[in-house]
């Protein structure tokens, strides 16, 4: 195709492209856009040309990532944001300076894709992965038992060898047990079930029975549990089994990261709007390295020091996923060879 | 001295038979019902002097069949302990709010269960319940 013919059947061919397309002058006027980004955005025919962008599209976050691309004007800078809400569809963003030949800042160009499909595709996937979950939780329960039985001699004494077997049989079971269950919450989390059920919760209560269920993993490293909550704690709007969750696997990693002998502190308290939990431990503490990935699905320190730990790798991003749905947050401080404490504030109301 | 009587209420046959042979070892005689509706009709029949009921059953599930125990001034009296699914907290609204009754058994234990654990729940339930009536 000559370039002539080529640039007239432009306007048709950013029309035909499966996604939206949007650009803007250097002032933030847009200048162009095609069928897609009409319909995506809500435009009607060619009224928004030559109109400031937050005119025109209706989605505060999007407009304003497009002028901080203009204003900051930096050599290069992408931006992408995904599964915004705009008009019923998700949308991921992928914002752009434009430049001319020398490099002078001339515009932006917004490119904008439709992962409706991508969102319901994820949620099957989702689904069926709470499916299987929910499947295995019983065979898994079962054959736990049964392992437990053939170690505490129940069905008869066994020799040193069977015992070692079956010792490392039951191990694993039990591992693949913590691997569902946090899969599961994996699973809620993405769902947003942990905001559906949501109740007046005295979080004293619910950490007693968390003290409760971890108490025996403390004793067999000899850790002490120590807790100190303030009286007359308010109550919080929260999802039961998810605030268990979240401190079942909090005090749980404590024991599991701290040597034999130990001390782990949990401590409940009012600071201001929030109430505050802090659980801290005498442990081997978190490498600075290690610091910003902790929270990540599945990352596990992988070091000499960390190798004979079990763990899914799933406990602190369900932490994290758990205080987010109750709009808190969530910090670590943390020093190798001292301990680590986590420190999480949910709001009152 | 006549053996103690357990009902074990459990829908997953290898559980429980399972937890059958952990109590028959601790010489508990123990009668099995695999779904709640059965649950029900044994805990007449049998007239056992402590429920063990699992919460994940199909049809009608353990907090149900608590609530229903613990509704009837003929069973009140019996202890019960719940078995709570994996991975799962303990709903305390659910029953109490569509039911209007209280779903409260006498004590909880997680699965997956450890035998010794399972032991030592029963046998305190069992101390529990005869210092109630001395």
């Amino acid at each position: 195709m000559p370039y002539r013919v080529m640039k007239e059947s432009l306007n048709p061919v950013i029309d035909s492209l499966a996604d939206g397309i949007l650009v803007t002058d250097k002032k933030g006027k847009i200048m162009l856009y095609n069928q897609k980004a009409e319909a995506l955005l809500g435009i009607k025919g060619k009224a928004a040309l030559d109109q400031p962008v937050q005119d025109h599209i209706k989605n505060e976050v999007l407009a304003g990532l497009i002028n901080k691309i203009l204003i900051l004007d930096v050599p290069y800078h992408t931006e992408e944001i995904c599964l915004m809400d705009i008009r019923d569809v998700r949308l991921r963003v992928h914002v752009n300076p434009v430049r001319d030949s020398n490099g002078l800042l001339i515009g932006s160009v917004t490119l904008l894709h439709d992962v409706a499909q991508i969102s319901a595709i994820d949620k099957i996937k989702s689904n069926f992965l709470t499916m299987v979950s929910h499947q295995l939780k019983s065979p898994l329960s079962s054959t736990l038992l049964q392992a437990s039985i053939l170690l505490n001699g129940l069905a008869g004494e066994l020799n040193d060898k069977q015992r070692d077997l079956l010792q490392k049989i039951k191990d694993k079971i039990k591992g693949m047990t913590e691997l569902v269950v946090d899969i599961l919450d994996v699973c809620r989390i993405e769902e947003g079930s942990y905001i559906e059920q949501i109740e007046p919760l005295n979080l004293d209560k619910v950490l007693q029975r968390a003290i409760e269920l971890m108490q025996p993993q403390a004793h067999d490293k000899n850790i002490t549990l120590s807790v100190a909550v303030e009286d007359n704690l308010p109550l919080i709007s929260a999802n039961r089994s998810g605030i268990e969750a979240m401190f079942i696997n909090l005090i749980s990693n404590a024991i599991k990261y701290t040597p034999l002998d130990g001390q782990v502190g949990i401590d409940l308290r009012r600071n201001g709007q929030y109430i505050q939990m802090k659980v801290s431990d005498t442990g081997m503490g978190i490498e600075e390295k290690d610091i910003p990935h902790i929270f990540d699905k599945f990352y596990r320190e992988r070091s000499e020091r960390t190798k004979h730990i079990s763990g899914t790798g799933l406990g602190l991003s369900i932490v994290k996923g758990i205080v987010e749905a109750h709009h808190g947050s969530i910090s670590v401080e943390s020093e190798v060879g001292k301990g680590t404490t986590f420190t999480i504030l949910i709001p009152v109301r | 001295m006549e053996k103690k009587k357990i009902l074990l209420v459990e829908d997953d046959v290898d559980f429980a038979e399972a937890t059958k042979l952990i109590l028959e070892s601790k010489s508990y005689e123990v009668a099995v019902a695999h779904d709640g509706q059965d649950g029900l009709k044994k805990a007449q029949a049998e007239q056992p002097n402590l429920i063990i009921l699992d919460v994940m059953m199909p049809e009608m599930d353990g907090y149900e069949v608590c609530a229903k125990l613990k509704a009837d001034p003929s069973y009140k009296h019996i202890p019960i302990l719940l078995l709570t699914a994996v991975g799962e907290a303990i709903p305390t609204t659910k029953y109490t709010k569509e039911m209007g009754m209280r779903t409260e058994a006498d004590d909880y234990i997680p699965k997956p269960v450890e035998p010794m654990e399972l032991v030592e729940r029963v046998e305190n339930l069992f101390r529990i319940s005869k210092g109630e009536k001395t």
